[in-house]
């Protein structure tokens, strides 16, 4: 294909664009194929087939322009300077603990602390910048606080994905007549020292959670690509850990229905678990940990490939299901009173 | 490498490029590729996008005896660098964690 041709094609599949547009990007590569060929001595045709295909140009330039639109999109927002920048800044929202029966966050890229504070009330502090703002609602006792979608793109997104800096604050009483249910992504959540009345969900990814000192009518606790820590968590329903590719750490984890503990690539460590049943189960990475009753307690299913089970053997039939599952590395249970 | 994370990196390369001299699409997308794999027509919506953002201004010259549009840097373009190494600096900490967490 020689110049021309290309051109032409070109300017045919942009016919969506306006003139300027299509001028601007035909003399853009115009002048591309014409410094290639004076630097490199090659010709029209090979100057061109060097570009891609027409519909590889033609995709490169439509996903500027969308940025573009969405950037002049959220131009008139920034016109308001003044209204957006008292925005900007930390929120603090105080409600009292009683009118709130569920509590819901939705954030990104953010991490949430939840601490506990007084008795009376719930306090929500976030920080609002250019990248993060958010909705915040509370209705009919449930208090939401949902970010926003993203309407600047920065320069290089890099700062936003590990910035750890702007961080949602929930302080919380110890005795917490509520459900939880938190979510953020690409962000640590650390959570310590309440009673949470309803379910507790903890949501994340890529980044650790720390959960101590927790209970809950149910716990659901999930995140992805990092630790998962555990420590004094106690709930009437069912507990599940999750994370993966990282290790998962639980002592002293009791449910008064099944308990799940699951990763991969990493280790689970534990101490003094309790369940109607209790499953592990990771990859390439050892289970290790010792259960508060004796053996005669637990009825085990276990499996591992290379690796030692000290769990092989196991043959008592106990009330507690003891599942154990791993690969490429040993599974290490001991019992009370064993050594 | 992730697309997202490319399109910084690409567009901090071309904005070091400037920070030598003022440059055209043919010279940046060489000199680019010298540094980065890209394909021959990536440089056209970068060259949008730090145009769009303030980062770099254009002006068109004539040379031998047809136009060429130069980019240049501006004060935000050298901010830009600057924010990036930033960015980087805090992305090699989250790296040396996961290099040497070990499961």
């Amino acid at each position: 294909m020689n110049r021309t041709e290309f051109l032409n094609q070109l300017d045919s599949a942009l016919h969506m664009l306006s003139e300027n547009e299509r001028l601007d990007a035909a003399t853009y590569f115009d002048e591309l194929i014409e410094d290639k060929m004076a630097d490199r001595g090659c010709t029209e045709e090979e100057a061109v087939a060097g570009l891609g295909s027409v519909d590889s140009v033609v995709a490169a330039i439509v996903e500027a322009r969308t940025e573009q639109a969405g950037k002049s999109a959220a131009q008139p927002a920034r016109e308001h300077h003044d209204a957006q920048q008292e925005e900007y800044g930390l929120k603090t929202v105080t409600v009292k603990a009683a009118s709130v029966r569920q509590i819901f966050i939705r954030a990104r890229n953010c991490p949430i602390d939840i601490q506990r504070g007084g008795n009376e009330e719930i306090i929500l502090s976030y920080m609002q910048d250019e990248f993060r703002q958010y909705d915040f609602s509370l209705e009919n006792g449930e208090l939401r606080l949902t970010q926003q979608p993203q309407a600047i793109i920065s320069l290089f997104g890099i700062r936003q994905l590990f910035a750890e800096k702007s961080q949602v604050s929930l302080t919380v009483p110890a005795e917490l007549a509520a459900a939880l249910d938190a979510q953020t992504s690409n962000s640590s959540i650390h959570m310590g020292g309440i009673s949470v009345w309803g379910t507790l969900r903890l949501a994340s990814s890529n980044a650790r959670i720390d959960a101590n000192a927790l209970s809950a009518k149910a716990m659901e606790i999930t995140t992805s690509n990092a630790r998962l820590t555990a420590e004094g968590l106690n709930a009437p329903g069912p507990i599940t850990l999750r994370t993966s590719n990282a290790r998962l750490e639980a002592h002293q984890v009791a449910s008064e229905d099944a308990l799940t503990l699951r990763t991969s690539n990493g280790k689970i460590v534990f101490s003094e678990l309790s369940g109607t049943g209790i499953t592990m189960h990771t990859s390439n990475a050892a289970v290790d940990g010792s259960l508060p009753h004796a053996a005669t307690h637990y009825s085990a299913t276990s499996a591992t490939s290379n690796g030692s089970n000290s769990l092989k053997h196991h043959a008592h039939q106990g009330p507690i299901p003891l599942d154990v599952r791993t690969s490429n590395s040993a599974i290490r249970v001991s019992f009370a009173g064993n050594a | 490498m992730d697309a997202q994370l490319k399109r910084g990196v690409i567009e901090a390369c071309v904005l070091k490029l400037l920070t030598r001299g003022d440059s055209y699409g043919y010279l940046l997308s060489r000199d680019v590729t010298d540094i980065i794999a890209l394909s021959e027509s990536t440089l056209y919506p970068v060259l949008k996008r730090l145009e769009a953002s303030g980062s770099v201004e254009s002006y068109t010259r004539e040379h031998g005896g047809r136009l060429r549009k130069y980019y240049r840097i501006t004060q935000k373009g050298h901010l830009a660098i600057e924010d990036f190494l930033l960015e980087w600096a805090e992305i090699s900490k989250v790296y040396e964690f996961i290099r040497e967490e070990k499961p």
